[in-house]
């Protein structure tokens, strides 16, 4: 459980860095929201596909995109991205088979 | 593992649900507190990469004391312009005079361009710490140093605002042109002292003497800190390093303010218009004290 904790507080301030202070630095925006998605992919892609850390991770990230980005609503690519991630989780449960 | 992917579609569903009915009552609130609790964070690496930009500090002073001097020399010829402009009105008795009550509203700004996600552009836009609390209100005008245009106010949340640059591709400016030719007549006749004849005779040549060409086109935002020249016309005059102005003709921003100068004008056979470049004459990364002009009466011209 602790170790569950340390993970998602590590990746929510990795994520912290990549987007929030990206923006502050011109014309790196596109970097932080690129990475941001690049983050999101590779750990519900390294993660067990019974655990739910992935599905947070991509809520943070989302939110942190829709509020230094600008998106058609508030919440529009934390849907997307939490959607990318229990697709993902799907995919790997069915279909990847690890020897 | 079907219970647990019910549980994952699900817990989406309750959140999604969640995040579309705070979208219509929290988001500007959200976005508040984010800048607030970031700000300190943002300001430091606004202002280190500032300093990176440059291989060391002194060069950084220095550019900086350029571009300031160049801010002062452009806002005094535009001063200049306007001067002559008053004269005029004033010689012509017109009841319709140029209104000074505007307020200036002193801000910081922090953060840069900020990634667009409605159709994957990068927005040319930094943010200030001033918002709906200290008056600011959507579509005013923000200058830098003495009359300097560098944008307008473009979100404004309560203790923050963002600030879309001229050189956004959103952007467009309605402007005027003063070619160097006649820069160098109004210095002369200023100089000279020259005071115009009352007399009836002499009048258009008076009038020709004050008034200049009023060169009328549009600023054009091209993305990544660029702006262009649109809809100035083929058969007048358009001169390298040209003082670029805005024209108060649409109502959107106040007559008199520097946007720029003019680079590498060039006409092509088969445009209707000339077309240039506009260098900025302004710096993105070296923007740090800017001021909002608050309350301010826009006087259209003819």
């Amino acid at each position: 459980m602790i170790k569950g904790i340390t993970k998602l507080l590590v990746s929510a301030i990795l994520l912290f860095l990549i987007i929030v202070l990206q923006s502050s630095i011109f014309p790196l925006g596109y970097l932080g929201f690129i990475l941001g998605i690049l983050f999101v992919l590779i750990f519900n892609l390294i993660e067990k596909s019974s655990s739910y850390s992935g599905v947070f991770v991509a809520l943070w990230a989302g939110i942190l995109i829709d509020i230094y980005s600008s998106s058609f609503f508030f919440g529009f690519y934390s849907i997307i991205l939490m959607a990318l991630a229990i697709i993902i989780k799907i995919v790997i449960s069915k279909y990847v088979r690890i020897p | 593992m079907g219970l647990v992917l019910k549980n994952k579609i699900v817990l989406f569903l309750v959140i999604s649900v969640t995040l579309i009915g705070v979208n219509f009552v929290f988001a500007d609130q959200i976005r508040n507190f984010s800048y607030s609790q970031t700000f300190g964070a943002q300001k430091v690496v606004w202002q280190l990469a500032s300093a990176i930009s440059f291989a060391n500090q002194d060069q950084l002073a220095t550019n900086k004391k350029l571009t300031e001097e160049n801010q002062r020399l452009l806002s005094a010829l535009s001063d200049l312009k306007k001067i002559q402009e008053e004269n005029q009105f004033l010689r012509n008795a017109l009841s319709i005079g140029i209104s000074n009550n505007k307020k200036l509203i002193e801000a910081e700004a922090f953060g840069g361009g900020r990634f667009n996600g409605k159709d994957f552009s990068y927005e040319d836009s930094i943010m200030i710490n001033k918002g709906k609390k200290d008056g600011i209100q959507k579509g005013f005008p923000v200058i830098i140093s003495d009359k300097v245009l560098i944008g307008r106010v473009s979100e404004v949340y309560d203790d923050f605002s963002r600030i879309l640059l001229i050189t956004d591709k959103s952007s467009m400016v309605d402007v005027q042109i003063i070619n160097n030719g006649r820069i160098e007549e109004a210095i002369k006749s200023n100089t000279n002292n020259e005071e115009p004849d009352s007399s009836s005779d002499d009048e258009a040549k008076n009038k020709e003497k004050v008034n200049f060409e009023k060169i009328i086109a549009i600023a054009k935002g091209e993305g990544c800190f660029k702006i262009s020249l649109d809809m100035f016309p083929k058969d007048k005059n358009l001169e390298d390093n040209a003082l670029v102005m805005t024209s108060s003709l649409s109502g959107n921003f106040p007559s008199g303010y520097v946007i720029g100068t003019i680079k590498e004008p060039k006409v092509i056979d088969t445009e209707t218009f000339k077309q240039a470049e506009i260098i900025p004459a302004f710096d993105p990364k070296l923007i740090d004290k800017v001021f909002i002009l608050k309350n301010i009466d826009i006087v259209k011209n003819d």
